[in-house]
């Protein structure tokens, strides 16, 4: 707010001015653009004359005559200027981060990859500003900032005063950006079309001329015809090369616009020049042929362009826009973005989840398939939670919303898609270097070529030089990263694989070794009670399964542990009733020791032990229990049979996890005796096989973390075929031995389930969180996979080869083909309209290879789940 | 001689156009050192003009040296006539501008290559010697871009001859003068009046004269 008042104030007090006219001479300068800072104030001018003027009179401390003046010209309050340039601090698509501000934007006026060099630079060297990543493809800007160094206006200014607009990012604002640019394009292309079947109906007559004789009169009539129909058509339809040429050249950069900006009006002048002259060969047809070529060509590269981009955006295809709002017992049609935290809304079979919430009323199956890539749609009822943007199918669902705008999952995940694609690799680092030499190059290579050839014929020389100019194609340079990376990494989205740029692609197709946590990864990571078996030896307690259940839920009823929860669980779905209990004490890496409060029933109704001799217990107020593994037992001296023994030792050989419940003194004579064995084990995922397989086809080593004792982490890993395991690791010690291997020289992708691994994920080279779109996944992880398929992590990498070696090629092809082509164009052997088929023809393979890599990628057509 | 007579003319008429611009340039420089009162104004006024067509003058001379240049460079290559007839094609550009047909955004693209705060700077140097400090002053201000400068310009340059494109400079200059001695004057009392009417005559006096230039360039050969 403080921000907006300022700029009002700044505005309201800058009366010398009035709206729109010129500072220095009054006239009107509606549109010209022209807005400096001169004496410490921003001012409009009719021209740059004006501006230097002014400038000059300040600067030669003149500056009185403006104050004289304005007596004689009082102002009027600029309120309009004042509402066009406020920028309200808080408006909703600045974000907060931290102590930093950030948003995105979308920019007008971005040509070729030099815009966006000189954008990163200029605006990245503003004061306060920490980050600014633009998209190619895209015309997106992130930018983050401190808000304390600077604000968005001067931003917005410091982008303005390079000639590009900025206007908060929103689908609408690109939809129509692409609109317009689509429009001015199309136009200029059948004015450039109407101009060449004109010229060249004129030609027609010219060649025929030129080999069977023209009469001086008719020829100069058809030339002159020619000029007539050319110069404006060509004006016309090349203006916005050379204007992009033009900014170019103010900002020192060389943009790819200027060689075709210069072939056009070169082959213009030439030829205005040549009929003046009545001597020499006349090119308005092929001025107006290449001009339209050339559009053609960057018409067909924004409608691919854009087709990538609908593939990166299909996050965007199912949102919603109004819900039913129950207020007061009413339905109401309203707004989302009306809707507050709390608000109860209803959702109709077969309509669409606007936001997050919770089920309050209902039960449905709901296809989440676009947040999780999973295609099986999920049961969910009261209690569950829905998320916004997924599709309820068969059940009318009442739904008290608790996630609102930008802080819904769905959301977050769109925001992760769209950074990601901002970012940038080395590798398109370096081809923006390259690009950034190319453009003098070929300025270079295209006056050699024209010195060389007007020694021979000053008319072939211009056009020969002309084709070098026109052929010369470093867009292709420019479009191989980004346009791969955004094919790749939409594609890869619309999977439930979220990658978190285009660095992590780099690294991710490097890796040498896959680190896999077991739990939660390669099993389900839910804990179940598999069987309780009871101790049938001579001398045992008389127990049920059910009584055991009982006793150690009672115990583990406050326990964190994923065994004492897995028990807990089995427990309540036989009896819910449980004994009362006493504090327990856990001993770490052993189980735990407890009291009973209450006497169990197996020995209040028995009265007796096997024997059949009666056990006095009513005197007992406190019966202790341990649970717990092998050591407990023995540290505490408590008698387990060999049968029980056996039985432990057989279930850990099949990758099984047990524990003993053993009950203390005073239920027996003398000694705690262990009386059951509980077995619980996280189930291996079905895919966990296949993945291991298929990473190994890769050429990936693979290693199994797990928190497990050595026997049962084995024969997990060698039912899979892991050869290597890492076992007894403790959940803080994960990242030590990612940093180990890294340190041995490996490229390690860490995968685990995002929620106790984030140091393990931040320290590999890439961090790969399965099974969850929370925010704490997105943060620690480099690929988020959304669904839970142990196979994603193989597509995932996958992909990631897919989309550089993508890259990969495309740089290749944009290199063999100006290698091939500049040499062939400099010998004479291209026309300039053979060229302009050629140059466009090259991006067009680039943006075409980028959709195939990403789309050769996705190698799990239909996920089996 | 017809040719000059016509850059006089663009002189005279221009100046309306440009009474804004130059006048408020100048009216700034007087009030800090002309003093009050219509003679003294007279006086700095004059000694500044002078200063500004010298400096058209010299612009003049640098045109056809280099125009000499080019022509001598084209005929190495047949592009002798090339010159004139870019020069008159730049002249035609810059009419169609001045009668406002060129789109408003374009002119944000136009020469930004005067060094405005050092020109400042320089022109403090005269200190409070009025006459010197007019001078320096004026000098400057024959260098602000300036449309018409710059048509004249290029007309001086199409003539190829260093002598006879000072000529013309000069006789654009001695258009200007009159109308801008009394330019404060001027400027005041135009302030209702539509100047739009002189622009256009100015305007087409350039594009015709452009259009000469082209067309003549090949009479030549």
């Amino acid at each position: 707010m403080n921000e907006t008042a300022q700029i009002g104030g700044e505005l309201a007090s800058n009366t010398q001015s009035p709206l729109d006219d010129c500072f220095h001479c009054g006239l009107d300068a509606t549109g010209v653009g022209i807005r400096e800072r001169v004496g410490a104030k921003l001012r409009e001018f009719c021209c740059n004359g004006c501006l230097q003027v002014a400038k000059y009179i300040y600067s030669a401390g003149l500056e009185a005559y403006y104050d004289k003046r304005s007596e004689s010209r009082p102002g009027v309050v600029p309120q309009a200027l004042a509402d066009k340039l406020i920028i309200d601090e808080n408006a909703d698509f600045i974000r907060a981060v931290g102590d930093g501000k950030e948003a995105t934007l979308i920019v007008k006026g971005i040509h070729c990859a030099a815009c966006i060099w000189l954008i990163e630079h200029v605006v990245g060297a503003v004061a306060g500003v920490e980050t600014v990543r633009v998209n190619f493809s895209s015309h997106k800007l992130y930018i983050k900032w401190s808000p304390q160094a600077t604000t968005l206006k001067v931003i917005i200014d410091k982008l303005g005063s390079l000639g590009y607009e900025a206007a908060p990012f929103t689908d609408q604002a690109r939809d129509e950006l692409l609109e317009k640019r689509r429009s001015a394009l199309l136009i200029k292309m059948i004015v450039a079309a109407f101009g060449t079947a004109a010229t060249v109906f004129f030609a027609d007559g010219l060649y025929a001329g030129f080999f069977w004789g023209i009469e001086d009169g008719f020829r100069d009539f058809m030339q002159w015809a020619s000029l007539v129909v050319a110069v404006p058509v060509v004006l016309f339809s090349s203006s916005i090369f050379v204007k992009g040429a033009y900014v170019g050249l103010k900002h020192r950069s060389l943009t790819m616009d200027l060689p075709v900006a210069l072939g056009a009006i070169i082959t213009l002048i030439y030829s205005s020049w040549a009929t003046f002259a009545g001597r020499g060969d006349v090119y308005f047809d092929s001025a107006c042929m290449f001009v339209f070529l050339i559009l053609l060509g960057r018409y067909f590269e924004a409608a691919a362009r854009r087709k990538a981009l609908a593939e990166s955006s299909n996050l965007q295809a199912l949102e919603v826009n109004t819900a039913t709002l129950i207020a007061g017992g009413e339905r109401k049609r309203v707004a989302t973005t009306t809707i507050k935290v709390g608000d109860i809304i209803e959702v109709a079979p077969g309509e669409v989840i606007a936001l997050d919430g919770t089920i309050i009323q209902g039960r449905s199956t709901i296809d989440e398939s676009m947040l999780t890539g999973e295609s099986r749609p999920l049961g969910k009822a009261e209690g569950g939670l829905v998320y916004g943007n997924t599709i309820n199918i068969d059940g009318s669902l009442r739904i008290e919303v608790l996630k609102i705008g930008a802080d819904t999952a769905f959301s977050s995940i769109k925001r992760m898609v769209e950074d990601a694609q901002l970012g940038k690799a080395r590798i398109q680092r370096i081809a923006d270097k390259v690009a950034s030499y190319f453009v003098p190059l070929i300025l270079i290579i295209a006056a050699g070529t024209f010195v060389y050839w007007s020694f021979y014929d000053l008319s072939n020389a211009v056009v020969y030089s002309v084709a070098v100019l026109i052929i010369t194609c470093p867009c292709a340079l420019a479009l191989a990263t980004p346009c791969a990376i955004l094919a790749g990494c939409g594609a890869a989205a619309k999977k439930g694989i979220l990658i978190k740029g285009a660095e992590v692609l780099e690294n991710a197709c490097k890796a040498t070794v896959v680190l896999l946590d077991k739990t939660g990864t390669l099993t389900q990571g839910k804990m179940t009670v598999e069987g309780v078996f009871i101790d049938v030896s001579s001398d045992a307690l008389p127990v049920d399964q059910a009584e055991v259940l009982r006793i150690s839920a009672s115990m583990e009823v406050r326990s964190e542990h994923p065994i004492g929860k897995a028990i807990v669980k089995k427990a309540k779905l036989r009896s819910s009733e449980l004994y009362k209990s006493s504090e327990f004490k856990a001993i770490p890496g052993m189980g735990l020791v407890g009291s009973l409060l209450e006497t169990p029933e197996f020995l209040a109704l028995s009265g007796q032990d096997a024997e059949g001799k009666v056990v006095s217990i009513s005197g007992v107020t406190e019966l202790t229990v341990y649970i717990g593994n092998e050591k407990l037992m023995r540290e505490n001296g408590v008698v387990v049979s060999s049968d029980l023994y056996d039985r432990q030792r057989e279930l850990s050989s099949r990758a099984i996890s047990s524990v003993y419940l053993a009950i203390g003194p005073g239920a027996t004579s003398g000694k705690s005796r262990a009386v059951a064995v509980i077995s619980v084990s996280d189930p291996v995922r079905a895919e966990s096989a296949s993945l291991i397989k298929e990473l190994g086809l890769m050429g990936l080593k693979t290693i199994m973390l797990s928190g497990d004792n050595k026997e049962t982490a084995e024969a997990v890993a060698s039912r899979l075929g892991i050869s290597r395991v890492i076992s007894e690791v403790m959940p803080q010690d994960k990242e030590e031995v990612v940093k180990k291997l890294r340190a041995e020289g490996e490229v390690v992708v860490m995968v685990g389930d995002g929620i106790n691994d984030g140091p393990a994920l931040a320290a590999a080279n890439v961090g790969m969180a399965v099974g969850s779109g929370t925010s704490l996944a997105i943060e620690s992880a480099d690929i988020v996979l959304l669904n839970s398929n142990p196979r994603m992590v193989g597509e995932a990498l996958a992909i990631s080869r897919s989309v550089y070696s993508g890259i990969k090629q495309n740089l290749w092809i944009s290199l063999f083909y100006n290698l091939l082509f500049i040499p062939l164009a400099a010998m004479g052997f291209v026309v300039p309209v053979v060229a302009a088929i050629v140059m466009p023809l090259s991006s067009l393979i680039v943006i075409g290879n980028s959709v195939r890599a990403a789309r050769k990628g996705l190698r799990v057509k239909d996920l089996k789940i | 001689m017809g040719d000059l007579i016509a850059v006089f003319f663009i002189g005279v008429l221009g100046v309306v156009h440009c009474a804004a611009m130059c006048g408020g340039l100048m009216t700034a420089c007087a009030m800090r050192f002309g003093g009050k009162g219509i003679k003294p104004t007279i006086g700095f006024s004059f000694i500044y003009n002078l200063a500004r067509i010298s400096t058209y003058a010299a612009f003049g001379l640098l045109m056809g040296v280099l125009g000499k240049a080019l022509i001598k460079i084209g005929l190495l290559t047949e592009f002798q006539t090339m010159m004139p007839f870019i020069a008159g094609a730049v002249m035609v550009l810059i009419g169609i501008d001045l009668l406002g047909l060129m789109p408003k955004g374009a002119k944000k693209y136009t020469s930004r290559l005067f060094p405005a705060h050092l020109l400042g700077r320089v022109s403090r140097a005269g200190g409070n010697r009025k006459y010197l400090s007019a001078a320096i002053m004026g000098l400057v201000n024959g260098l602000i871009p300036c449309g018409m400068v710059y048509a004249v310009g290029a007309k001086a340059a199409a003539t190829g001859e260093p002598l006879s494109a000072v000529l013309i400079m000069a006789a654009f200059g001695l258009g200007t003068f009159l109308p801008l001695v009394f330019g404060v004057a001027l400027a005041k009392g135009l302030a209702g009046v539509k100047t739009a009417g002189f622009t256009y005559v100015t305007s087409l006096i350039i594009i015709v004269l452009g259009v000469k230039t082209m067309y003549m360039s090949f009479m030549g050969m």
